[in-house]
């Protein structure tokens, strides 16, 4: 059931794309470029961040100020606030339509799990931040989302109480709160690009950027967006002040909006489940190739008698599987006679493509299963026999 | 439109082809001895990945008897494995350049990218290929 | 020759784009327009992208 559901939905997502097709050349497919979409709202984040830090002044009576000034007084402070606004919320529609669009493709699985988890711990990073960044205006909205966030703290066992107080730093809103959550919202951040380099590091050339095309749209649309929808403060925040309600942000605080239904406490704690099934979903269906429909033709290994060491395999493969050792002993080979280094197929990161074997010009690289020679029968094959009889 | 390629000019030019197991869902598309539904003188040989497929193998199809060859990934972009499409087409590049220089018309090996839902751009991106084919006359052996 | 030519007057055109943007911006912020002149930036970057789909579309890329 749930693997036809899966099917169905990588059947959807598929036919999606041809209807983007018919409008757009096939390489200008924004859903091609969701990862480098979304580093790009991230870039614009960082970089509209670091201008709001320059005027933020993280203290009680000074922060909502300082955002007024920002907005008022800066030039085109009100903009740069917008597009740091909207950057955040198109962000999150980007990692977001990453994460489904690579689970309904199938590109999750097996030697690809490592990008997956580092993806989860990215969207927990980039929710934190995005949260807290509500919580530093210090209007109304803010204080009822600490007071939220507090006491769906508090409810969790056994050290509820001592990490609410460490979210605001202190037993209750003090001066030194909004610091500590200048760096909840600064310290994630920066924290993202450890966190890329991990989401990178089995990737040999990542997608990082998206073609011109989206770039000049995506920023076209953010700055329509800051002049059309102003970024605006609610009023300020006061201490004992009770507010009613506030506007939400669908993209990053709708785990409040569950609250009015539910106790705080399980709110957290639905979030915390959503993302541990996330961190789940590539060991979800161990299914063997055969039950996937799948013709498993086995990891790429090196023919130890063939291999020059000449590193094309090497610089093709897409998952940094491939790495060049000192050669322990030559070749058999004329052309592996020489060689001083020697291919090994790492097998944890290998997929099976072989792409590698189509880099090889050496015959120094099989897939067990479909090996070179079987293909050259087959080509020769088709190409010489017969006129079978026409259907 | 078999019969129709066959009888305008007596010899079917015959082709070998690779497919790409993520490109266009080959159900309903190949007969049991892996020719294409509709048109017997294309084989077509399934691969796990565009980017598995050797240089050296489009060669061989032509230089045994194949009029033509061709590869057919996943729309670019989409490569299932990130980028076996794009490599494929650089290899392709670089093959009909050598080729060139030994005498061998380039346009003998063509590369195409359609998806999961585009058999019938695909098949028809085939005929069209056989089509050119046929006015470049049959291949060398 | 032709490439270099054409190179130089979309380079130019593209410096007196950038001049505009730019007396826009200082234009928006003397008359108390920030929205105005930041909304039309956005818009020109919008039209910048269809630009780019449509260059495609006729066939003009940066290859050969």
């Amino acid at each position: 059931m749930y693997r036809r559901l899966l099917t169905g939905l990588q059947s959807a997502t598929l036919r999606l794309d041809v209807g983007i097709q018919r409008v757009l050349p096939q390489d200008f497919n924004p859903l091609y470029y969701t990862g480098g979409l979304a580093n790009l709202f991230l870039t614009v984040l960082v970089v509209s961040g670091i201008l709001i830090f320059l005027y933020y002044e993280p203290s009680l009576e000074g922060a909502y100020a300082s955002v007024e000034f920002l907005t008022r007084d800066v030039p085109y402070g009100v903009v740069f606030r917008g597009i740091h606004r909207y950057a955040a919320d198109a962000y999150m529609v980007a990692i977001l339509l990453h994460l489904f669009r690579n689970w309904f493709t199938d590109r999750y699985r097996e030697a690809r799990d490592s990008q997956w988890l580092s993806g989860m711990v990215l969207l927990v990073f980039s929710g934190l931040a995005g949260f807290t960044g509500y919580l530093l205006v210090w209007d109304e909205r803010s204080q009822m989302l600490t007071s939220l966030t507090v006491q769906a703290l508090r409810s969790v066992p056994l050290v509820g109480h001592w990490l609410a107080e460490v979210f605001v730093g202190g037993p209750g809103v003090s001066d030194t709160t909004l610091p500590r959550f200048l760096f909840l919202h600064v310290g994630p951040a920066m924290a993202l690009y450890v966190l890329l380099w991990w989401h990178y590091v089995r990737l040999r050339h990542p997608k990082i950027w998206p073609p011109a095309v989206w770039v000049l749209f995506g920023l076209g649309l953010l700055f329509i967006l800051a002049s059309v929808l102003p970024a605006t403060s609610g009023r300020p925040a006061q201490p004992g002040a009770s507010p009613e309600g506030f506007p939400v942000d669908w993209f990053y605080l709708w785990p409040y909006v569950l609250a009015r239904w539910m106790a705080p406490g399980w709110a957290l704690a639905l979030v915390v489940a959503l993302l541990a099934y996330g961190m789940v979903i590539p060991y979800t269906l161990r299914e063997t190739p055969e039950e996937r429909g799948l013709r498993a033709l086995g990891q790429a290994v090196v023919v130890d008698e063939n291999c020059t060491g000449c590193e094309l395999c090497y610089y093709d493969c897409p998952y940094n599987a491939i790495y060049m050792v000192p050669s322990p002993a030559p070749g058999k080979s004329r052309a592996a006679a020489n060689r001083k280094l020697l291919a090994v197929v790492v097998d944890s990161r290998c997929v099976e493509c072989g792409i590698c074997i189509g880099a090889c010009p050496f015959e120094a690289l099989e897939l067990p299963r479909m090996l070179d020679r079987d293909v050259q029968q087959r080509i020769q094959r088709g190409a010489q026999a017969p006129a079978a009889a026409a259907t | 439109m078999a019969t129709k390629t066959e009888t305008a000019q007596g010899t079917p030019v015959r082709v070998v082809g690779f497919l790409c197991d993520w490109a266009v869902r080959s159900e309903g598309l190949l007969n049991p001895d892996d020719t294409l539904v509709g048109m017997p003188h294309v084989t077509v040989i399934r691969v796990p990945c565009s980017g598995f497929v050797k240089p050296g193998w489009l060669e061989l199809a032509l230089r045994s008897g194949a009029a033509g060859t061709f590869v057919c990934g996943c729309p670019m972009g989409d490569c299932l494995n990130r980028e076996g499409n794009w490599i494929m087409e650089d290899r392709i590049d670089q093959l009909r350049k050598r080729l060139a220089r030994q005498k061998v018309d380039p346009d003998r090996i063509a590369f195409f990218a359609y998806g999961l839902h585009d058999q019938q751009a695909f098949l028809d991106a085939v005929q069209a290929f056989v089509d050119r084919l046929r006015a470049l006359g049959g291949g060398k052996a | 020759m032709r490439g270099a030519a054409s190179a130089l007057a979309l380079a130019g055109f593209l410096a007196v784009l950038a001049l505009v943007c730019v007396a826009a911006m200082v234009y928006g912020e003397w008359f108390d327009r920030r929205l105005l002149s930041s909304g039309a930036l956005g818009v020109l970057l919008v039209l910048y992208a269809a630009i780019v789909v449509l260059f495609r579309k006729a066939g003009i890329t940066a290859e050969e």
